[in-house]
């Protein structure tokens, strides 16, 4: 299992004298989905999450992203490579290749308003690619970014 | 005695209503188990294998988000028009054929997969799955059958979520939260060959989601008195069915709408 952990922790989105934000997203760019499906569950200030932690706020369980792989492939050489295009220029008008990466939005509202209200210095995220029988389900966490959005 | 005229009644078309897998008559039940029986044994273009292969394996037309893409996903329109084009093959060889949908909030009260997509013993049922057949440069693990390996029936998503994405305004945003967030799951939950783009589509039940997205994408336009994708896109080719985003934004020019029910009455003629 990968499971994922910020090495270092977002800073937390807090203002003195300043509106609070109503809504938080973690947002995963350019999550590979070439291989087999999973559910990526994201807890807060756990990094000891495993498959089997519950699906509870007190644990530290914050929601989860589903990637939909696209699972074996039947081309030639080239064929699941995102590099060889579409587009292989300026004029190349043809739909983008099927397999470039996906953006999967977690709203953790909640889970990040207890761990502010709790008193933390930071926001430890931790992913957990898992399925519904909440088995280990290998290497198979890939993504290019992460960010983390509030809105006031 | 018969008219020679047609009556203006006649002469009007008659929308077909897609229901919920757990509200079908008997007779809409036959009709639905009829028509995928009829198309599965076909091997030509109009049969289950042919139009499961435009999704998956060995064809991969299908369309879902990617983030260079940003809004310009067509995920919910080629998907609209994927299943037109299957309810047709059904139609035309089972006139009375709609395609139900799967009311994911209500399996997790119910047991999970819908009942009419369950094997009955002793019987065959062409709802319960589908024999793969063999694909050129197919790899060694390609299966033979579809399978199914479902979750816990409380996994599956509460009505909040889908009220929660239908309130979304922004119909870009709408889209993609309907896909990652319960479309995904749902494959993921169901398991087996249904988990992955290139085998998902030669499960039936596949059918069953997916008319439950599009009815979720019916209910935004709705509340929202949107088409969804904006102008821009409507001349946009969906690929590998012969049709453009534009044909596919009013599903009652497609011949169909959503109902819970649906029972007509002729005009009484003393």
């Amino acid at each position: 299992m990968n499971r994922y952990t910020t090495k270092k922790p977002f800073a937390v989105p807090s203002w003195k004298d300043q509106a609070d934000f109503y809504r938080a997203d973690l947002q995963f760019h350019g999550v590979d989905h070439r291989g087999d499906s999973y559910e990526g569950r994201v807890f807060l200030a756990t990094p000891d999450a495993h498959p089997q932690t519950p699906l509870a706020l007190d644990a530290g369980y914050a929601g989860s992203f589903y990637v939909f792989g696209h699972g074996p492939c039947f081309g030639d050489e080239g064929h699941c490579d995102v590099g060889e295009g579409p587009p292989i220029h300026h004029f190349d008008y043809r739909r983008p290749h099927p397999l470039r990466g996906q953006r999967m939005t977690v709203t953790i509202t909640e889970a990040l308003r207890r761990l502010i209200a709790a008193g933390a210095e930071g926001v430890e995220v931790t992913v957990v690619p898992t399925n519904a029988h909440n088995e280990d389900v290998g290497d198979i966490l890939r993504f290019e970014r992460l960010s983390l959005v509030t809105y006031d | 005695m018969t008219s020679p005229h047609r009556s203006l009644g006649e002469s009007t078309p008659r929308l077909r209503h897609r229901k919920s897998a757990d509200k079908l008559s008997s007779e809409q039940l036959d009709a639905l188990r009829e028509g995928f029986a009829k198309i599965q044994a076909l091997n030509d273009r109009n049969g289950f294998a042919y139009w499961a292969g435009k999704h998956g394996a060995p064809d991969y037309d299908c369309e879902h988000s990617s983030e260079e893409l940003g809004y310009d996903n067509l995920f919910l329109p080629w998907h609209r028009a994927y299943l037109y084009q299957l309810e047709l093959a059904l139609q035309t060889k089972a006139p009375a054929c709609t395609l139900p949908w799967w009311d994911w909030p209500a399996s997790r009260t119910s047991g999970g997969v819908p009942a009419i997509f369950e094997d009955i013993e002793g019987e065959q049922n062409p709802l319960a799955g589908f024999a793969i057949p063999p694909l050129p440069g197919s790899p060694p693990d390609w299966p033979t059958q579809t399978s199914r390996a479902p979750g816990e029936p409380s996994l599956l998503p509460e009505i909040s979520l889908i009220e929660e994405i239908v309130e979304q305004p922004n119909f870009d945003v709408f889209s993609e939260e309907l896909e990652v967030r319960l479309h995904n799951g749902i494959h993921g939950w169901v398991g087996g060959t249904m988990r992955l783009q290139g085998t998902a589509a030669y499960d039936p039940i596949f059918w069953a989601h997916h008319t439950m997205v599009d009815r979720i994408w019916s209910l935004w336009q709705g509340k929202h008195a949107s088409w969804g994708p904006r102008p821009g896109l409507w001349n946009e080719p969906l690929k590998g069915l012969g049709m453009t985003v534009g044909q596919v934004l009013d599903t009652t020019l497609l011949g169909y709408d959503y109902a819970a029910s649906t029972e007509d009455r002729e005009p009484d003629v003393e």
